[in-house]
C-alpha cells in the first residue's frame, strides 16, 4: 500500500491504525539504522529487515519511502543507490502475503516507476478542503471542550492550506493559551495574534 | 550430640550461621526421614519433614532438552542450638567417611544409618546462598541477552538476622566493605525486626557476575561471607507500556455518594486522578512525591487498576465502589521510558512495609493515613523470583502485616509469557487448539509457577480467567486459543508454600489472543501474542490519552486481583448492612469482617465446568486427578452470583470467632426438613478462613493451623473438588461436597462443623480470628423454601439456648 500526500495529513496514523485493527505488530523501518555510507552494507541491512519480517504476520512501514526508493535514473546518485532500490523492490516482491507493506511518501513524483507499479493500493491523503477543515475544527472544538474564538468555518478560511496536523495544533494552542491566561483570558485577542503569527510563518 | 538436641530454633535464640547444618542427601527425603526417626535427638527432623514429603514430588532435574526422571539432589537445613554440637556432628560424619566400620560412642551409633544416606554434612556455604533464589539463572539469562552491556547488576542480599543491633551493624558493615572491595556500591539497607529481615540492596560490577558464572559461587568473596543468608537478583517487576489507546470512550459513571473513609488500598502506579471515571473517587497519598517522576502518558497501570477496582470492567461497568479508593504509589516510570516498574532504588520489602506503616500507624508524629482500610490490593509479581520452595521476604512481610493489622490482602498470582509452539494441525480446529494449549500449559507448569510474593500464606492469591466483557468480531489475523472462562494461559499456577492451594481463586483477567501464524509447511508452528490493547478483547480500563475519558484493553492477573478486591469490598458492604433481628443470632462483629470477607470470597469459588474441560483436554491419572486439577484451578472460579448471597434453594450460614491452641468451637447447621429421606441433589460447601500469626524463624511459618472435618454421611454427600490433604495447608479450607443419597433425620437434627485449632510453630500470643461459611444448596426441583426452613429452625434453637454464634444471611 502506498500512501502519498503532503505531511501532516495522516499517513503514519493510517498505517498504525491498520496494524491496530488487524492486531498485528507494527514495524517502522528506521533509515538511520539502515543507510550506511559503506558500500554494500545498506543492501545487507535491508536483507536483514526483510528476513526478520517475512517469518511473521505484521505491518511493515516505510516512512519517507522516497529516501530509499528514488528514481533510478537520477543522475546524481552513485551505483550504490541503484543496487539498494533493486534489492528493496525485489524483497517487497518476495514478501509472503501475510506481511502488509505500507509505504508513505511526500514526494510521489520522486519514486522509481518500477517501485510505484508494485503497490496494489495507492492512496492520496490530501490536505483538507475547506469543508473538511471546518468539520475537523468542529470536532476539535467538541473534544477540547471549549470555544476556539472564531466559528470553525471562519477559522478554516483563515487557515487555508493548513494540514490536519496544523489545524489540530492551532486549536490546541488556542485552548492552551486561553486556559493558562485564566481568569482574565481574552479569547478573541489570542486568536488574532495566533492567526497573524500563522500567516507570517506561512509566508516565509 | 545430647547438648544439641531440640533444634529448629523453636527458642528465641539467634539463628547464627555457625548453628546451621546442611545435610546433602544422596537419596530421597522419605528415606532420610525414615532413618532419622530412629535417632535420639534427630526425630524432630523426621517429624518436621513428614508433611512435605510427597510421593510424586514435582521437583525434577531439568536438563537442557527438557525434563528427566532423576530426582533433584535434596539438601535439608537445620538450625541447632549449640555450636559445639554442630562441630561434633560434622566431625563425626568425616570420621565415618574415613572409616565406616569405626564404632562411635554409646548412643551415637544409630547415626551411622543416617550417614549412609548422605553425601555430605557441612556448614552453610556459597551454593546455599544462591540456591533457589533465581540468581544464577537470572545472571545467565542477562549475560546471554545483553552480554556485558550493563556495567553492573543489582542484587538483594538477605543477612542472617541478629537480634542484637551491634552485631547487626557489624555484619552489615562487613558486607558493605566486601561490596566496596569488589568495586560495587550499597544502594539501600533495611531492617524489619518483626519478620527477622535484614536486607542490603547493592550493585555488583559485571566482572563479579562473570566470575560466578564461570567458576561457581565460590569465586567471589561476597558469596563466601558468613553473615549472608541469601543473595537474590533484584529486578523489580516491569510493566510494559500500553502500545495504543482504544477508541472506545469510558462510559459515563453515575454520580453517587462516595464514602470518605477508604476501605480498599491500592499499592500501584500513580493513577490519573482526574480521569473521567476516577475523579472524586480516589485518595492519592504520595509522600515520596513519585508523581513528579511521571508524565501523564506514563500513568497507565495505576489508572487501569483504580478503574477496575472502582467500576469493574468498563466494558460492563457495575455499581462504583462505595467509598474512595486509597492509592499509594510504589511504581515509577521505567528508566527506558516505556512502561513502569516498582521503585528501583529501594528494597521492595522496605517500601511496602513503610506504605503499610503509614496507613495504620502513621509516619513520625502523624496520625495513621488510612486506618479505615481493610483490603489491600497488590500486584507486584516479580518475574526474577519464581516461587520454588522458600518464602520470599516480601511474602513473609505480607503474612505478618495481614495478621498484625487484621487485613484482607489480595495478591496477583503473576503473569507469564504466553508465546509457545503448537502442532500446525491444531491451528485450523478451534476445539483442538484449546485442548493443545491447555495441555501445553500443564506441561509448562514448572515454568509457570507463582511469582513472589504470591506464595504468602495469609493473603488470597488471585489467578486469571480467559474472560472479559468484550464482544465483537475478531479479524482473521488473530486466534482466540481458549474457550471463554478457561484459566488464562498467562496466569501463574500452584502449588503454594508447603503444597498449599494457590492461587486460591480465579477471576476474569481479560482474554489474550495469538497472531494467526502464517501458513507453514513444518509440523509445528510458533504462536506469539497479538496486540489487543487498541480494540480488544481484554478488560476495558481507564488509560491516559488524548481525552479525559480515554481507555485501553488490558489482560493480566492484576486485573483479576482488582476485581477480587472489588468483590471483597462488596462483601464488606453486605456484612456491614446485615441487620440484627430480634429473636435471631447476632451477626459477627466488625473485627471479624476481614476474615469473613476472605472466607466468603473463597466460598463463592467452584471448579464448575472447568474441571470437566481440563479432564477433557488432559490425560489425567485417576489417582492424582484431583490433585492435578487443584494445581491448575486452586479452589476454582469465583461465581459472582454466589458472592455473599442466598436464595430459596441456597442457604448460607456465617460464623466467626477467636480460637486458641487445642480449642474446638462447634457450629451446628439445622437440616431443612425438605431434605429428609429424599434423593434430591444437594451440595454442601464449607469454608474456613483465618489470618494466622507467622513465625518467620521456622520453616513451618504458619503458626495457627485451623481445620474442620466436613459432615458427609449425615447429609449423604461426598467430597468432589480440591484434594482434602491440600486444602488444609493454607489459611483457607474450602470443601465442596455433593450427593443425592437419601438420609433419614428427625426434625431439629443439625449438621455439626467443629473448628479445631493446633499450633504448629511457637506459641500464640492471642486467639486467632476466623470466619466460617457453610452453605447448602438444593436442586431447583425442591419445592420447599429451604432458606425459610433453616431460618425457622435457627430461631427455634435460639429460643432454646443462646450459645453458638451462627446466623443466617438473607441475600
Amino acid at each position: 500500500m502506498l500512501l502519498e500526500g503532503p505531511p501532516g495529513n495522516g499517513k503514519t496514523s493510517l498505517a498504525e491504525a491498520i496494524a491496530a485493527e488487524c492486531m498485528l505488530p507494527f514495524y517502522a523501518v528506521r533509515y538511520e539504522g539502515i543507510v550506511s555510507s559503506f558500500l554494500g552494507e545498506t543492501t545487507s541491512r535491508l536483507d536483514h529487515v526483510f528476513e526478520f519480517v517475512r517469518t511473521r504476520r505484521c505491518v511493515l512501514f516505510f516512512d519517507e519511502f522516497d529516501t530509499i526508493a528514488k528514481e533510478r535514473a537520477d543522475n546524481h546518485e552513485t551505483g550504490e543507490i541503484k543496487r539498494v532500490v533493486s534489492t528493496l523492490l525485489l524483497q517487497i516482491d518476495r514478501l509472503p502475503p501475510h506481511v502488509i507493506v505500507v509505504c508513505a511518501t511526500n514526494h510521489g513524483e520522486l519514486l522509481d516507476r518500477a517501485a510505484w507499479r508494485r503497490f496494489q493500493l495507492r492512496l492520496a491523503l490530501e490536505a483538507p478542503s475547506r469543508a473538511e477543515a471546518t468539520a475537523f475544527l468542529e470536532s476539535m472544538r467538541a473534544r477540547l471542550g471549549g470555544d476556539l474564538g472564531l466559528a470553525p468555518r471562519t477559522l478554516a478560511d483563515r487557515l487555508k492550506g493548513a494540514s490536519y496536523a496544523e489545524l489540530e495544533q492551532f486549536a490546541q494552542d488556542i485552548r492552551r493559551r486561553y486556559v493558562l491566561a485564566l481568569p482574565d483570558s481574552d479569547l478573541g485577542g489570542i486568536v488574532r495574534t495566533r492567526l497573524e503569527q500563522w500567516r507570517s510563518q506561512a509566508h516565509q | 550430640m545430647q547438648a544439641g538436641r531440640a533444634a529448629l530454633s523453636r527458642t528465641a535464640s539467634d539463628p547464627d550461621p555457625e548453628l546451621v547444618v546442611v545435610f546433602d542427601l544422596a537419596g530421597s527425603v522419605e528415606e532420610f526421614a525414615r532413618a532419622v526417626s530412629g535417632v535420639p535427638g534427630l526425630e524432630f527432623l523426621a517429624e518436621h519433614e513428614e508433611e512435605d514429603v510427597d510421593p510424586d514430588a514435582d521437583f525434577h532435574m531439568v536438563s537442557k532438552d527438557g525434563r528427566t526422571d532423576k530426582a533433584v539432589p535434596e539438601s535439608l537445613y537445620m538450625i541447632m542450638t549449640n555450636a559445639r554440637a554442630v562441630t561434633q556432628l560434622i566431625a563425626l560424619f568425616h570420621r565415618w567417611e574415613a572409616d565406616p566400620e569405626e564404632k562411635f560412642a554409646r548412643g551415637l551409633n544409630p547415626l551411622r544409618r543416617v550417614f549412609a544416606l548422605l553425601r555430605e554434612i557441612r556448614r552453610w556455604g556459597p551454593e546455599d546462598r544462591v540456591r533457589e533464589t533465581g540468581l544464577l539463572e537470572d545472571w545467565a539469562d542477562t549475560l546471554q541477552a545483553i552480554g556485558g552491556a550493563r556495567s553492573s547488576v543489582r542484587i538483594e542480599i538477605e543477612l542472617w538476622f541478629r537480634a542484637d543491633p551491634a552485631r547487626r551493624a557489624a555484619a552489615q558493615s562487613e558486607v558493605a566493605r566486601l561490596i566496596g572491595n569488589a568495586g560495587g556500591t550499597v544502594v539501600h539497607t533495611s531492617t524489619i525486626a518483626s519478620i527477622d529481615y535484614h536486607g542490603v540492596l547493592a550493585d555488583l560490577p559485571h566482572r563479579e557476575v562473570q566470575a560466578v558464572l564461570t567458576d561457581g559461587p565460590h569465586a567471589i568473596e561476597l558469596l563466601t561471607t558468613d553473615a549472608i543468608m541469601f543473595v537474590a537478583p533484584a529486578q523489580p517487576m516491569a510493566i510494559p507500556g500500553l502500545e495504543l489507546a482504544a477508541d472506545t470512550p469510558a462510559p459515563a459513571v453515575a454520580d453517587g455518594p462516595v464514602g470518605d473513609a477508604p476501605r480498599v488500598a491500592l499499592l500501584d502506579g500513580v493513577p490519573l486522578a482526574n480521569h473521567s471515571s476516577l475523579a472524586g473517587r480516589l485518595v492519592l497519598d504520595d509522600p515520596d512525591n513519585i508523581a513528579a517522576r511521571y508524565v501523564s502518558s506514563q500513568q497507565q497501570h495505576g489508572t487501569a487498576m483504580a478503574s477496575l477496582i472502582v467500576h469493574g470492567d468498563l466494558g460492563r461497568p457495575r455499581a462504583p465502589l462505595s467509598a474512595r479508593l486509597y492509592v499509594r504509589p510504589i511504581f515509577e516510570p521505567h528508566p527506558s521510558g516505556n512502561g513502569e516498574t516498582v521503585i528501583q532504588d529501594q528494597l521492595q520489602v522496605d517500601l511496602v512495609h513503610r506504605a503499610f506503616h503509614r496507613m495504620f500507624e502513621g509516619d513520625g508524629d502523624q496520625p495513621p493515613a488510612a486506618p479505615s482500610v481493610r483490603i489491600v490490593n497488590l500486584s507486584i509479581g516479580d518475574p526474577a523470583r519464581v516461587f520454588v520452595r522458600r518464602l520470599s521476604p516480601m511474602a513473609k512481610l505480607l503474612d505478618w502485616l495481614a495478621h498484625r493489622y487484621n487485613l484482607l490482602v489480595l495478591v496477583s498470582a503473576g503473569n507469564h509469557p504466553i508465546a509457545t509452539t503448537v502442532p500446525t494441525d491444531a491451528i485450523s480446529d478451534p476445539g483442538s487448539l484449546g485442548r493443545v494449549l491447555v495441555a501445553d500449559g500443564r506441561d509448562r507448569a514448572l515454568h509457570r509457577r507463582l511469582l513472589a510474593p504470591a506464595e504468602a500464606v495469609n493473603v488470597v492469591t488471585v489467578g486469571a480467567l480467559h474472560a472479559d466483557a468484550w464482544s465483537g468480531d475478531l479479524p482473521d489475523t488473530v486466534l482466540d486459543g481458549l474457550e471463554d472462562g478457561m484459566p488464562a494461559l498467562y496466569s501463574a499456577v500452584g502449588f503454594g508454600y508447603r503444597r498449599s492451594v494457590k492461587p486460591e481463586v480465579l477471576l476474569p483477567g481479560g482474554r489474550s489472543l495469538f497472531q494467526r501464524p502464517p501458513a507453514v509447511t513444518s509440523t509445528t508452528v510458533p504462536l506469539s501474542p497479538a496486540r489487543t490493547s487498541a480494540r480488544g478483547p481484554g478488560m476495558l480500563v481507564a488509560a491516559p490519552g488524548r481525552d479525559r475519558d480515554a481507555t485501553a484493553y488490558l489482560y493480566g492477573t492484576s486485573n483479576a486481583t482488582a476485581l477480587a478486591s472489588r468483590s471483597a469490598s462488596h462483601i464488606f458492604d453486605v456484612l456491614a448492612g446485615l441487620p440484627d433481628r430480634a429473636g435471631e443470632f447476632p451477626f459477627p462483629d466488625a473485627q471479624y469482617h476481614p476474615v469473613l470477607a476472605k472466607t466468603l470470597l473463597v466460598h463463592a469459588a467452584t471448579w464448575g465446568a472447568l474441571s470437566t474441560a481440563l479432564r477433557d483436554a488432559l490425560d489425567l491419572e485417576t489417582s492424582t486427578e484431583r490433585r492435578d486439577i487443584t494445581q491448575m484451578l486452586g479452589y476454582g472460579a469465583v461465581d459472582p452470583h454466589h458472592v455473599a448471597s442466598a436464595s430459596r434453594t441456597r442457604v448460607v450460614l456465617l460464623g466467626a470467632g477467636s480460637i486458641t491452641k487445642d480449642q474446638r468451637h462447634r457450629f451446628s447447621f439445622p437440616m431443612p426438613p425438605a431434605l429428609a429421606a429424599t434423593t434430591e441433589w444437594r451440595r454442601l460447601t464449607v469454608t474456613l478462613g483465618w489470618l494466622s500469626p507467622v513465625n518467620t524463624r521456622t520453616q513451618r511459618h504458619r503458626m495457627a493451623r485451623l481445620f474442620f472435618q466436613p459432615p458427609q454421611t449425615e447429609l449423604g454427600v461426598k467430597r468432589v473438588q480440591a484434594q482434602h490433604q491440600t486444602v488444609r495447608k493454607g489459611t483457607v479450607q474450602h470443601e465442596v461436597l455433593e450427593g443425592a443419597a437419601a438420609v433419614a433425620f428427625a426434625a431439629g437434627d443439625a449438621l455439626t462443623v467443629d473448628v479445631d485449632c493446633r499450633v504448629d510453630a511457637g506459641r500464640l500470643d492471642a486467639p486467632v480470628r476466623y470466619g466460617l461459611a457453610v452453605s447448602l444448596e438444593v436442586a431447583a426441583t425442591v419445592q420447599a423454601d429451604i432458606h425459610a426452613q433453616v431460618r425457622e429452625q435457627l430461631q427455634a434453637r435460639l429460643r432454646q439456648r443462646a450459645a453458638a454464634q451462627v446466623t443466617a444471611v438473607r441475600g
